[in-house]
């Protein structure tokens, strides 16, 4: 095997070989969006959020207030919220291509699984009159 | 007077002024030379005569335009450009002949590469990405600082979404638990996606 063969597929390993078995860090989409059952506008991309929590809670606003992709390990990342809370996100585990993650919000402490295409809602306590959300999903 | 010795030499002056001759023709002029003044000076003319017309001619060549004669030259020098064909089959016989062994080995790593990473990609092609595997979200374990007067009530809808708000619970003395445990069921809409939320939880 000649020198340049091997150099070749060393490369081929090293660039390939972690995608295929690494449990690399996982993407997560993080908005934090205001919502108020003041009429208003609702962001366009927020009308399937309307609808979701439109089963408890009829809101007539929302807006995004702030959006950011997060790439999350073990190690975790934080959300800051304008009500002065800060959300703490963490990869718990990444199993049969089902990553767990841990959101801290005070006061509220939960664990739960991503789904592909599927958001998780979490109240983040009052602001302005109406609610801070926190709405994690895949990243588009 | 005739010189026999002038009448000899005579046709070979102006070849010799040129350069034309054998080193023994030119050395025997220049012996010549030495013993006829009238050669000596017939010798001096040429070599006037030929500086005079290399002048003329160097004159009159800096009044031409090169230009045309150099690309007419240089286009006939230059050889065609062949088919594009035929530089690829020119460059890879080459390639082939003289670097058989780096091509081969180029070749291989490339296929080995490819064999790599065709079944890779498609494997990717229409999969979620990496962690959101699963096909709703599942909410897994929830609960509330200790001192707090809120209890978290989730919601987990048809479409695979989930849902915790926090809401008000001033009778609320033993702080977080884990959902689906405890005696708190009641305050978790857990799964069933037809399920309603229960409004007293709000």
């Amino acid at each position: 095997m000649t020198t340049l063969l091997r150099r070749q597929l060393l490369f081929a390993v090293l660039v390939f070989a972690p995608l295929a078995f690494a449990d690399g860090p996982v993407a997560v989409q993080a908005d934090v969006v205001f919502a108020s059952t003041t009429a208003g506008k609702v962001d366009p991309s927020l009308v399937k959020m309307q609808e979701t929590l439109g089963a408890k809670v009829k809101y007539l606003t929302l807006e995004k207030r702030s959006s950011q992709k997060l790439s999350l390990d073990a190690k975790g990342a934080t959300v800051a919220l304008p009500n002065g809370k800060s959300a703490s996100l963490t990869l718990e585990g990444l199993k049969d291509g089902v990553a767990t993650l841990r959101v801290k919000l005070p006061p509220t402490d939960a664990t739960y699984s991503l789904a592909k295409e599927k958001s998780f809602y979490l109240q983040g306590g009052p602001h302005e009159g109406g609610d801070l959300w926190l709405v994690l999903s895949q990243p588009k | 007077m005739k010189n026999p010795a002038r009448e000899k030499f005579l046709p070979m002056l102006s070849p010799y002024v040129d350069g034309e001759l054998t080193p023994e023709e030119r050395q025997l002029v220049e012996q010549h030379l030495q013993n006829s003044k009238e050669s000596a000076a017939q010798v001096a003319d040429f070599r006037a005569g030929d500086g005079l017309m290399r002048n003329a001619l160097d004159m009159q060549a800096d009044d031409v335009d090169w230009k045309k004669f150099t690309e007419d030259v240089m286009g006939r020098v230059t050889p065609e450009k062949l088919p594009l064909l035929e530089r690829l089959k020119l460059t890879f016989s080459e390639m082939f002949l003289y670097q058989r062994g780096p091509m081969v080995a180029g070749l291989v790593g490339a296929a080995a590469a490819v064999a790599i990473a065709i079944p890779l990609t498609m494997s990717l092609v229409g999969q979620a990405p990496e962690g959101y595997g699963a096909g709703r979200v599942e909410v897994q374990t929830v609960s509330v600082d200790t001192e707090a007067t809120v209890k978290p009530v989730v919601y987990e809808t048809e479409s695979g979404d989930a849902v915790i708000w926090v809401v008000d619970a001033p009778e609320k003395k033993d702080g977080g638990r884990k959902k689906g445990g405890g005696s708190d069921e009641e305050d978790v809409a857990p799964t069933p996606p037809t399920e309603e939320p229960k409004k007293q939880d709000l």
